[in-house]
This record gives structure tokens, C-alpha cells and sequence, in this order.
């Protein structure tokens, strides 16, 4: 099939709208919203825009015909290079999928197909008294379908856990261009939970075409702290106290002396300017509970030295406190041209360690970091501060990049929180997994993708999936056991 | 294995001349894509190229020579484009996207060969028509003519309007002000003004809209000003620019500058917002002109819109009970382009009676975007319905607006739509609470109602 | 070779081989490490024996007959808290560790797993993760599957594999842990799991409203879940004879009495409180006859019913119907609000039979979406899918199994599908 063959068979199934082929067109479709450098763009061959999911599962079934790989794609907001065709290829965007089927009050639960942008959930199901409560930062643009696939957290997912957790079943197109239900409405479906594996498999299982997600109550009420500290160590020694008194608060954010020099003077959100570290805790649930634990928080802080402490419990002055959070990576702006974004995770001991070592490569690499982050469950967001036009410079992040993770790992923790794999760290998986740790993910791939169309070169490492490297690491586990002749 | 066809990239046409899209600007955009919901083609098509950060990687793609500046996709996604800059509002990377939009446009204005017709056309709808304020009026009387004499209702019912393709341009169209209003000729003022207000009239404003220029004049000497409208004053250029036509509203802007220019630091205040984001922006559209930069500078720090500027002072509460219902659309070149969201929902609070009940996506643009929905006809009329579908959910009976553009546009897709749902200006709304054009002697004690003199 | 497999077992395993469904395996071994689990399975698979995997053997009834049963896998050897930091609220355990000592060590730093089973305290880690059991607490605070982070896992290949980690956010791999949740150990052996724990709530109260019939104790428990009250656990159902309505508060002092006051008013009827230790041991004897038999051969049956929440109250009237039907009396219900399922325990009262099983079964599937035969006699589950209808993706499903355990070495044919 050649390329006016494969546009002249997807206009039939998607209409001559629903296509596009023409250079030009496919230029746009060659990026998504990771860092240039950290991931290399690739143009598809042809982009599909279906509306309906029996065109995904025509469309997969025409890319199988001809041989061609699929790469499913949401907004296009993720931040490892999953949505980009590293083989080129047929992209399926999503976002004229975009209806929220249905809202079930009763149920508390949404069915909702994948392009339906995360907050506009969230802002639907708000007048029945639910939110969906992932929320990543993203999630004015982000769509359901990609938080799916990538299993995306957001501050809020410290109390109310990642988007796994909010997952009840998933409308999928198969590899084969099978359309099947996993999970559903119902609890206790019998085999394999399915769901479970789809769920931030990065596009590479199958391609959701509804989901049925599980909506959050509204809680009764809901106040943010500020407190502020002389440095991160005193911040982070709060974070613990908390945790240590049994308080699991909504969202339990830092961010330090850097990062409050850029927001203070753009948003005015009255972060104290001297303080070498902020936290912003959210506290909710029942009136009662909510007035009370931040009593405790608030004493809490002080124990560990906090030089003030702020209490708001107005939405407009908490939306205040929460816009300099929010607008953090907006602010980075002022400081450098150019920022690149981590997302490691470390156990909530190792922080204070972990921000240290931080701190050491940003000088070692002469760079600035400035730290903005998910202090309660440990997801560090490290900010590498550069200019891109200055020669050598994005390598210097690269290099200081493999520093850090190689750190992050060392300590026990994990190279991505929410942000995914994708093309960004594939090639840092070894550090974290054994090759056997790598062939039981291969395995699960394989039940669904034998073919290894959906979404190549993701998560496993370069040249992984390939057949020679497999019958080599056969071979090895052979000799190790001695017990299979080969 | 099937790739696409590879564009011929040897010969290409690139970047060239005056007004190209500023390449470090360009640079800023790191493809995020925070800017997609908020773009109005975006939501309407899901496509990435007709996103703002769609489009950016077009211009770059010109700049790095890997797209034609005359690829017909570039032509077509830069003209799709409503300019409505919301995308600006919320990127958190700063882009500047209206500047570079329209030095895109500009570029394929130089360079793009158009049919002799199109050229024609441009040239006296948009240079000699809007070039000069006194044809315009002209071209107004006319069309008052035609809306009273009964010619209106009579074509209206041949059916000759839909045979001409001017059905929609016709609905779109208020009943025109009785009289222009011409710059010099009327003046208010408080009777102990405690600052002056010079009054940037508009083409459109002062033509179509005449009368609400003067309700706003009202309502402003109603608060203590002085309101005049400074001889000289032209067109504002935001139609030009949009077009990409940088000259013809380079000549505009200088013209504006010197007729205002002695009026020393007196606010200049617009009651289009479309006007006043483009008036803002006379210091970025001169920079490089060696005599009129700092000036152009020093015009755009003197800007404000109405609801700006009454925001400012200290409202006289109105006391005219406005007893209604009314939702706001918020024009993208107030609210994303001057960035302007608090302030007219300050005054209508202000307003007895009146009850605001605030629409779904009040930010999103309804279409209107300048000319766009009379050369984009299907994507407006979409974004038309849209905007009508929200503003039918609220029980508003009005809808209030505070852009010219926005309120033909939302004139023509309520009448669409079968909605009897009323458009207005906010000073119109303001203008009433304050007991309208009787508030000169309504209030005999205080003397204190706007006055109008000469 | 048999004398391979006791050789591993360096340790003394149970006394006496676990009945699994009325037989006995030829033989028990109980590995000392995951790599001992690992050769063991890659020498059993190369042998062509079945292997049961056993933990706290408080559960052995659940799942299909065996197809064949050769070798029993203790993980009595797997046991003891591998990591604990309380400030991290992680703790990583070994699959043998038994869940009353894994509650002990988080309630001394006041924290807690917040699930429930019966007979959980002899349940072991690796147990309770393989069979996904959960009770009415999971309307609060989910399962286990919310809160399982990392895993280690043994396969026929002769590998030890990990997922996940001991961090409680984590995108880095597919998802295994949760794909192993619930997977009855037909994947792999687990050897040991990481958690994300949460602290003990500062105070508990359970209101119990006894009620006339089964419309009334439904309708109250209806109200409650409509109101902005927010139990963690909210049960309806028939226990120690009467119908009653029931509703578990956590969370600080003030709240949870004031919550308590007001579910009292919603329920009506005669309602009791039950604060503190009370209401644990409450919920410990509610859930009692949820139990699975794993030794005796009593003819009752277990039943987990599923449908959608809203339609719990139908399903339970459903239910009433097809037992009248079928002739079977229903000694306990227990339909959890918000979640969806019913759990029936009964009796036939012809005595019952694999037919009379089956046709039971059949008719449940007709009102319910998912029915599950949780316990019953062994004799009956002959040819019979305990698991219910078997899911469409069972293709895939299958899939999975070749490519984790070619040789079906571990529980042949209990798991859905005859997997």
C-alpha cells in the first residue's frame, strides 16, 4: 500500500475531514509537550481524527493491513514524548472524541469518551457535587484519555491517590482492532484485572475509547495553609511532623527561595520574599475535622520552625495561595529562557538528602534548580534553569539529568511519579529494572501487541523489544538456571 | 513503508522584507499546549494545526525553512486564526501570539500573489473606506437611508439579500444611530469636572453605534469628567493589523498620535475593545519608526477602555433601578488581549436591579473576531451557535458585551436561532441606571447629572 | 523429580498438607527465599507438576476445581516486614506474613492496612493480594489494589521479577502489581508487596439499625448513602436473624459522633452505637459468615453478587426471588451500598447438588453482572466456572498466562476461564 492508497482508504472510513496527509499538515503532529532535545520529534505518515470508536477500531485494523505502527494521542500535553510516532506511522487523535456521556449521580461515576479535557470533568460534575479528583497540572488542556494512559497524579492525588485509582472500566481497541470492555460499572469482574494494565500503559495495550471513571464527593469544606521556613531542611522536617501525627492532607506542596523569587513578583500571591522554603497545605473534609487539623498543622509548623503561618479559607484568597503554585513553571519565565522538568520520585525520608544532592549538582553543573514539588508523597520536580542558545547547554542539562536520576534511584525511588516513560527515559529504565524485571512487562505487552504496533519505541529501553536481544537474555537465564538445554 | 510525500524543500519561499514573525519570540513557545482549549478553533475542529501552538510550529517551520511561507496550509492557518489572543492569556511561557500572527499575515500580504478582484477589494474596503472617517460616515448615512426608507424590509422579502450572499451581513446589523458622531461637534461634561476625557470614537462606534459613544459620555461626566472627542482622529488600524496590512495601519496610528497628542496625559478612553486593544499596542506596532516610537509608547499608556477607566474612579452609585436579567460575553480583546475580566462585572454589580447570571465559556470568542465572520462564514456561525446555545441556558434576557464587533455577531446568531434574547453595550446598561440622556436635569439638587454642551 | 522439589524446603513446612477442594497434594514445599520459589517453579515446570500456591490457607476454596494438584507452595517461609519506614507510610512485607502481624507493627506507629476479610488475621500478605477479597470497608478506602505499590514476584521461569517500588506515586513500567492483584497466583508466586499505608483513624463509630424486612433496612441504608454523610462503610442486609442497616464513621471525635447522631436520625428504627473497639469486633463477626471453606465439606454456599450500585436494592429483591425459586435459604446477606455487591451465604433445602448449583447459578447471572461461587462443597464445582461468565476478554486474558506460565504449572484451571 502505498501512501495515496493508505489516505484513499482512510478517507473512507473517516470522511475526507478526518485525514490528514499533506507534509504540511503532519508538520504539527510531530511534537508533544516534551523538551526539545530530551525528546526528538517524528512526523507520522497520516493522522486520523475519528469520532467514533468504531473508526479507531477501522483504522487500527487498516494499520495492521499495512503493516503500519499506531500512536494514539490525546492533547498532546505529555511530557516524555508519548504521543510523538518515533516509527512514524498512522496517529489517531482523540480530541474530536471529546462527550461526556454521562454523569451518574447514584453510581458516582462518569462515562466519559477520551478526549474530554480533565477540568471541564471536573467543572461538569460540580453542580451534582463531585470533581474527578486526578488533577495534574496540565489539566485545563490534558485529556482523560491521555491521563489513562499515563496514569497521570496532580497535588491532589497525595488523599484521593493517581488516576488508577479513579478507573472503574475502559472501552479499548485492541491491537487487533478488537473493541472489548475491561472492568465496568459493576465490582468483582472475574479474570485478569485488564483495567489495571491498561491504566498508564503509555498507548502501547490499547487505545481507550470510553472510560467510566469514578467521581469524588465534594467535600464539605477546605482551607490552605502557607507556611513559610528558613530553608527546605526545616520545611521538610514539617512535612514529617505532619505525616508523623496521623494527618493526610489534600495536597502538600513546596516550593523554595528560587521558585518564590520568580512567582512572588508575578503574582503577588503573598509569599513571604525572604523565606528560603513555602509549603502550601491543603486541608478537607467535614468543617469540624478540617478546623481542627489545621490548628494542628499550623502548630506543627511552628515546632519545626516556621516563621509564619497563614490560614485561608475563602476561595478566593486560597485560589490566590494556589496560583503561584500553579503558575510556578509560567513564572520559571523570568528567571532563564528555557526549563527542563524532572519527575522523580524519592521516599519522603530520603527528601532532605535528596534536595541536598540537588543542590550540589546545580552547582557541580553550574546551573540553576529550582524546586517545585509534591512534598507529601515525594514527587520531586527539580526545574533545570537554562538558555538554549547558549552552545552546550543542553547537554549540560542532559548530563546533570543522568546525575540526579542516578540519585533518586540509589535511595529507593523511582525515575517518574506521573509523567511517564515514553522516548524522554526509556533508556534510564536499566538503572531501576533487571532484564528479567523488563521480560515480565514484555510479557504483558506481548499478550496484547504480539505485533508490536502499538506505540513502538516507548518505556522499554532502545533496541530492547528487538528479537536478537531477547534470545540473547534467553540464553543467559538458561545458563543461569542450567536447566533448560537450548 | 509508507511515509508521506516528501514537500520539494530546495526552492522554497521564505521570511522576507519588513514585519517577519520575531524569531526569538517564536523561540518561546515549548509547545506545551496549555494554549489548546482556549483557542475557539481548536475546540471547534480538535485539529492541531488550527492551535495557537499549532500555528506557532508553522511559523517556525517557515523560519527554519521546512514549510513554504506559500503552502497553501500556512496561508490558511493563519488567516483561520481568529486573533482573539486568548491563547495569550493563559501561556505560561509568555508568547506573545498577536504580534506574531500578524507578522505572519503581514508576510503573506508582501508575498503572496492574489488574484487582481481580492486586491481591489481589499484596497477600498479596507484602505479607502476605513482609511478615512468622513467616507466612512458617508457609507453610513447610506445605510441609515436604506434601514428607514422601507428598502430594508422590501428586499428583505424579495429574497434579493440571500441572493446577493448578503443576508447574513444584513441581520448582523443594529439599527443604525440616527446621527454620526463627529469628532468636535459634541462635548459633556460635569459641571465641575474633575478630569478630562478624550473620546476615541471609532469607526464603527461612531457610525453604527453612535449613540452608545454617547451614552458612555454620559455615564463618564456623570463621574466627574470632561468628555471630547479630539479633532483628527481616524480609524485605530486593529482591522489592518489583523489583515497583516502593517502600512496602511502604520498611517492610521500616526494619525491618531498627533490628533491626540495635545491633549497632554489625558486618558484616552474607547468603548470598542477590539479599538483599544490595537491602541494599546501602537508602541509595539511603531518600534521601529525612528520619529513616532516613544510616542506611540506614551499614546498607549494613555489607553483605557470605558469599564477600565469608570472602574478607576470612584463610581457615583447609580440609582436608576435596572430591573433584569443579563449575562456577560466577555470580548477576547477586552478580557485576553487587555486582559480586562473584573472590572465590567465590578460595574454591572454596581447596577440596582440588575441581576448578572454569568454563561459557560463567557471568555470564548463568539465569531466575531473583526471581519473573520464574513470571510470565515462557517467556523463563525458555528462559534455563533455556540456562544447562543450558553447564553440561551442562563434566563438572561440581554446579553451585555462591550465591542462592536461582538454585538453584531451576537445580533445575527441570536436572530439565527430563533432567540429574542437582546444585545447590549455596558454603558448602555450604566447609562439607564443613571436615568439615560434625562440624567442632565434629573436631578435638580445636586446638579451633578452629566451635561451635555454645544 | 519429587525428591527435588522436599530437597528445596530446607525449613519445615506445615505439618500437615492444606486440603484444596477435597484433595490433597502429593506434596508441600516451603522455600526459603524468591529465588528457592523461582527454581522451585522452573523445576516443577520442567517436571510437567502442578503447583498450588498456599499462604495462610484461609481461602483455599476459592477458585475452580483443580485440574490437577501435585505440589503445594508454602510461603510460610516468605514471612516478616522486609522494610518500614512509618514516615514514608510505606511498608514492604513478605508474602507469608500474616496479616495480624503486619497490623500489630503499623498500630504501634498508629497506623494501618484498612482492609477487611474474614479470618484476616491469619490471612497472609501474598494471600490476600492473589485473591482480591475485600469487605463493605471498601466504599471508604478501596482495596487493596489502591494501596499495593511494589511486588516481587516468582514465574515458572525460573525469574524473581519486581514492579512497582516503595514509593507511593510511581508511572515507571506497566503497571504489574495491580495486574497481579487478584490474579488467584496463576501468573507467578508472590514473594513479596510493598503498601501505601494510611494512619488509624483518631476515633470509629458503627450505628446499627435493626429493621422489620429487607425493604425497610434497604430504603434506610438508601437514605444515608443519598445524605452528605459519608461512611467508610454502609451495609444493608439480613445477619443473626433480623434485617438490619448499618453505617461505620471515621475521623476525629466531634465529627464522628456528630455524623453518628445524624445517621441515627436517617436510619430510624431502632438504632445502636458502637464505638471504638466495639465496632471493630462488630465488623469482625459481620463479616464471619463471609468466610470461604477451605476444609470441611458443609453444604453451604458463598455467593458474591455484582451490579452496578444503583441497582444494589434491586438486586437484592432479585435475589429473595431466584433463593425462593431454587429452594435455597438464605442465612446471611450482606449488600454493601455504594459498591454494588451482595454476599449470600445459604443452604439448599433438598440438601443440594451440582445441579441444583448450577441452575442457581445460572438464574443469578440473569439479574446480576457478575456472581461468583465463592464457597461450596467440591463436589459440586465439577465442570462448573465458579468465577461466572467468562469475560470477552478472555482471549487475552489467556494470552497472558502463556506468556508468564507456558506450562500452566500454577493453579491449573481455578482461575476464570479454566485458566
Amino acid at each position: 500500500m502505498d501512501h495515496a492508497g493508505l489516505v484513499q482508504r482512510l478517507e473512507r472510513i473517516l470522511g475526507p475531514g478526518g485525514v490528514f496527509h499533506r507534509p504540511g499538515d503532519l508538520l504539527v503532529y510531530e511534537y508533544d509537550g516534551s523538551v526539545d532535545g530530551a525528546v526528538d520529534t517524528a512526523r507520522p505518515a497520516a493522522v486520523a481524527l475519528p469520532t467514533t470508536t468504531e473508526q479507531v477500531a477501522a483504522v487500527v485494523k487498516l494499520a495492521n493491513e499495512a503493516g503500519l505502527p499506531v500512536v494514539a494521542r490525546g492533547a498532546g500535553t505529555g511530557l516524555s514524548g508519548g504521543a510523538v510516532a518515533q516509527q512514524g506511522g498512522i496517529i489517531i487523535s482523540l480530541t474530536r472524541m471529546d462527550r461526556i456521556l454521562e454523569i451518574d449521580r447514584e453510581d458516582r461515576t462518569a462515562l466519559v469518551e477520551p478526549g474530554v479535557i480533565n477540568l471541564e470533568l471536573s467543572e461538569t460534575a460540580l453542580p451534582e457535587g463531585f470533581f474527578f479528583a486526578p488533577d495534574p497540572s496540565s489539566q485545563k488542556a490534558c485529556t482523560v484519555g491521555g491521563n489513562v494512559a499515563e496514569n497521570s497524579g496532580g497535588p491532589h492525588c497525595l488523599k484521593y491517590g493517581v488516576t488508577t485509582n479513579h478507573v472503574l472500566g475502559l472501552e479499548v481497541v485492541l491491537p487487533d482492532g478488537r473493541v472489548v470492555w475491561t472492568g465496568g460499572r459493576a465490582p468483582g469482574g472475574s479474570g485478569y484485572d485488564l483495567t489495571a494494565a491498561m491504566v498508564g500503559s503509555e498507548g502501547m495495550l490499547g487505545i481507550v475509547t470510553k472510560a467510566l471513571v469514578r467521581l469524588t464527593p465534594q467535600p464539605e469544606s477546605v482551607v490552605v495553609l502557607l507556611a513559610a521556613f528558613g530553608d527546605m531542611d526545616a520545611a521538610s522536617h514539617a512535612v514529617s511532623g505532619i505525616i508523623a501525627a496521623g494527618i493526610v492532607p489534600a495536597a502538600l506542596e513546596m516550593m523554595d527561595a528560587l521558585t518564590i523569587e520568580a512567582v512572588e513578583p508575578a503574582y503577588h500571591a503573598g509569599y513571604p520574599m525572604d523565606a528560603g522554603a513555602v509549603l502550601l497545605i491543603e486541608l478537607d473534609g467535614p468543617t469540624g475535622d478540617v478546623r481542627e487539623t489545621a490548628d494542628e498543622v499550623s502548630t506543627l509548623c511552628r515546632q519545626a520552625g516556621a516563621t509564619e503561618v497563614r490560614t485561608a479559607s475563602e476561595k478566593a484568597e486560597r485560589d490566590l495561595l494556589w496560583k503561584g503554585r500553579k503558575m510556578a513553571l509560567a513564572a520559571m519565565g523570568r528567571l532563564a529562557p528555557n526549563y527542563y522538568l524532572h519527575d522523580t520520585v524519592v521516599p519522603r525520608s530520603k527528601l532532605p538528602a535528596t534536595l541536598r544532592r540537588v543542590g550540589e549538582v546545580s552547582k557541580e553543573y553550574d546551573l540553576p534548580i529550582a524546586n517545585v514539588f509534591h512534598a507529601g508523597d515525594g514527587n520531586l520536580h527539580p526545574l533545570m534553569l537554562f538558555d538554549r542558545r547558549r552552545k552546550g547547554s543542553v547537554e549540560r542539562v542532559l548530563e546533570a539529568s543522568h546525575d540526579l536520576l542516578h540519585y533518586c534511584v540509589e535511595v529507593g525511588g523511582a525515575l517518574s511519579g506521573e509523567h511517564g516513560i515514553g522516548t524522554e527515559k526509556r533508556d534510564y529504565m536499566t538503572l531501576v529494572f533487571t532484564a528479567d524485571d523488563l521480560a515480565a512487562m514484555a510479557g504483558v505487552k506481548n499478550s496484547f501487541d504480539p505485533r508490536g504496533c502499538f506505540n513502538p519505541e516507548k518505556l522499554f529501553p532502545k533496541g530492547y523489544m528487538c528479537g536478537e536481544v531477547r534470545a540473547l537474555r534467553a540464553q543467559a537465564m538458561a545458563q543461569k538456571l542450567g536447566i533448560y538445554a537450548l | 513503508m509508507v511515509v508521506a510525500v516528501e514537500a520539494d524543500l530546495g526552492n522554497l519561499h521564505r521570511y522576507a522584507g519588513h514585519d517577519q514573525p520575531d524569531d526569538d519570540l517564536l523561540r518561546t513557545c515549548v509547545h506545551c499546549g496549555m494554549c489548546l482549549p482556549t483557542c475557539p478553533t481548536y475546540r471547534l475542529t480538535g485539529q492541531e494545526m488550527s492551535s495557537p501552538r499549532g500555528r506557532l510550529w508553522l511559523m517556525k517551520s517557515v523560519a527554519d525553512g521546512r514549510l513554504d511561507l506559500l503552502d497553501p496550509i500556512f496561508d490558511e492557518q493563519m488567516y483561520q486564526c481568529l486573533n482573539c489572543r486568548a491563547c495569550e492569556a493563559v501561556c505560561p511561557s509568555g508568547v506573545h501570539y498577536g504580534p506574531l500572527v500578524e507578522a505572519a499575515r503581514s508576510q503573506l500580504e508582501q508575498h503572496r500573489p492574489r488574484p487582481f478582484w481580492q486586491r481591489a477589494t481589499r484596497k477600498v474596503a479596507m484602505g479607502w473606506l476605513f482609511g478615512d472617517g468622513r467616507r466612512l460616515r458617508a457609507a453610513v448615512a447610506g445605510l441609515r437611508l436604506y434601514q428607514r426608507s422601507g428598502l430594508a424590509a422590501l428586499l428583505r422579502r424579495s429574497g434579493a439579500l440571500k441572493l446577493a450572499g448578503m443576508e447574513e451581513l444584513e441581520a448582523m446589523l443594529p439599527p443604525v444611530s440616527r446621527r454620526s458622531l463627529v469628532p468636535g461637534a459634541e462635548h459633556w461634561s460635569s459641571p465641575e469636572p474633575v478630569r478630562a476625557v478624550r473620546l476615541f470614537n471609532g469607526c464603527v462606534m461612531g457610525t453604527v453605534f453612535a449613540d452608545t459613544n454617547r451614552a458612555a459620555a454620559r455615564v463618564m461626566a456623570r463621574n466627574g469628567a470632561s468628555v471630547d472627542l479630539p479633532v483628527g482622529q481616524q480609524c485605530c488600524g486593529a482591522l489592518h493589523v489583523h489583515a497583516g496590512m502593517m502600512d496602511e495601519a502604520r498611517t492610521l496610528a500616526r494619525a491618531n498620535i498627533d490628533a491626540f497628542e495635545a491633549t497632554g496625559d489625558d486618558a484616552i478612553v474607547v468603548t470598542a475593545a477590539g479599538c483599544g486593544a490595537a491602541l494599546k499596542e501602537y508602541g509595539y506596532l511603531l518600534k521601529d519608526d525612528a520619529v513616532y516610537a516613544d510616542r506611540a509608547a506614551r499614546f498607549s499608556a494613555r489607553v483605557r477602555d470605558v469599564t477600565e477607566h469608570l472602574a478607576e474612579t470612584d463610581l457615583v452609585p447609580p440609582t436608576v433601578p435596572v430591573d433584569r436579567v443579563v449575562t456577560y460575553q466577555e470580548p477576547c480583546h477586552l478580557v485576553h488581549a487587555q486582559r480586562i475580566a473584573v472590572q465590567p462585572r465590578k460595574l454591572l454589580s454596581a447596577v440596582p436591579g440588575l441581576r448578572l447570571v454569568e454563561m459557560r465559556e463567557s471568555s470564548l470568542c463568539c465569531g466575531s473576531a473583526g471581519i473573520y465572520n464574513l470571510i470565515r462564514k462557517e467556523m463563525a456561525e458555528d462559534l455563533g451557535d455556540r456562544k447562543v446555545r450558553h447564553v440561551m441556558e442562563t434566563p438572561a434576557t440581554e446579553v451585555v458585551t462591550a465591542n462592536p464587533g461582538c454585538a453584531m455577531q451576537l445580533r445575527a446568531s441570536l436572530r439565527r436561532n430563533g432567540s429574542r434574547v437582546k444585545v447590549r453595550h455596558i454603558v448602555e446598561i450604566l447609562d439607564e441606571a443613571y436615568g439615560g440622556k434625562q440624567n442632565i436635569d434629573s436631578d435638580g439638587s445636586a446638579r451633578a447629572g452629566a451635561e451635555r454642551v454645544g | 523429580m519429587p525428591s527435588d522439589h522436599s530437597t528445596t524446603a530446607t525449613s519445615p513446612a506445615s505439618a500437615s498438607p492444606p486440603l484444596i477442594d477435597g484433595r490433597v497434594p502429593g506434596q508441600v514445599v516451603a522455600p526459603l527465599d524468591g529465588r528457592e520459589v523461582a527454581e522451585a517453579l522452573a523445576t516443577l515446570a520442567s517436571d510437567g507438576l502442578v503447583v498450588a500456591p498456599v499462604g495462610g490457607a484461609t481461602a483455599l476454596g476459592l477458585g475452580n476445581l483443580p485440574e490437577r494438584l501435585d505440589v503445594a507452595l508454602s510461603t510460610a517461609n516468605l514471612g516478616g516486614i522486609i522494610e518500614y519506614e512509618p514516615t514514608d507510610l510505606v511498608i514492604s512485607a513478605g508474602a507469608g506474613t500474616r496479616f495480624g502481624d503486619l497490623q500489630a507493627v503499623l498500630a504501634d506507629h498508629g497506623q494501618t492496612l484498612p482492609i477487611e476479610v474474614p479470618r484476616l488475621a491469619d490471612s497472609t500478605v501474598g494471600g490476600l493480594v492473589a485473591t482480591a477479597l475485600s469487605g463493605p470497608r471498601r466504599l471508604g478506602s478501596g482495596t487493596l489494589r489502591d494501596l499495593l505499590i511494589g511486588i516481587s514476584v516468582a514465574h515458572p521461569s525460573g525469574t524473581v521479577t519486581k514492579a512497582g517500588g516503595m514509593v507511593v506515586k510511581n508511572v515507571t513500567g506497566f503497571d504489574l502489581p495491580r495486574l497481579y492483584h487478584g490474579s488467584l497466583g496463576t501468573l507467578g508466586v508472590i514473594v513479596s508487596a510493598n503498601f501505601k499505608v494510611l494512619p488509624l483513624p483518631r476515633s470509629e463509630t458503627t450505628v446499627v439499625a435493626g429493621f422489620p424486612s429487607a425493604g425497610d433496612a434497604l430504603d434506610a441504608a438508601s437514605r444515608l448513602y443519598r445524605s452528605p454523610l459519608q461512611p467508610v462503610a454502609l451495609e444493608a442486609g439480613r445477619f443473626e436473624s433480623g434485617w438490619f442497616a448499618s453505617a461505620r464513621f471515621e475521623g476525629r471525635d466531634q465529627t464522628v459522633r456528630a455524623a453518628a447522631a445524624e445517621a441515627e436520625h436517617l436510619l430510624g428504627g431502632h438504632a445502636e452505637r458502637f464505638n471504638a473497639e466495639e465496632s471493630q469486633r462488630r465488623w469482625e463477626s459481620y463479616l464471619a459468615p463471609q468466610v470461604i471453606e477451605t476444609t470441611d465439606d458443609r453444604p453451604d454456599l458463598l455467593v458474591r453478587c455484582a451490579v452496578r450500585p444503583r441497582d444494589a436494592v434491586s438486586l437484592v429483591q432479585g435475589i429473595t426471588r431466584v433463593a425462593d425459586e431454587r429452594r435455597f435459604t438464605i442465612s446471611y446477606l450482606g449488600c454493601s451500598m455504594g459498591l454494588g455487591t451482595v454476599m449470600v451465604r445459604g443452604v439448599f433445602l433438598e440438601g443440594g447438588s451440582a445441579d441444583a448449583l448450577r441452575a442457581l447459578q445460572e438464574r443469578l447471572l440473569a439479574i446480576a453482572d457478575h456472581v461468583t461461587i465463592l464457597s461450596a462443597p467440591p463436589d459440586w464445582k465439577w465442570g462448573l466456572d465458579i468465577w461466572g461468565r467468562p469475560p470477552e476478554t478472555l482471549d487475552v486474558m489467556r494470552s497472558l498466562k502463556e506468556q508468564f506460565d507456558p506450562q500452566r504449572v500454577l493453579n491449573r484451571g481455578r482461575f476464570a476461564g479454566g485458566i
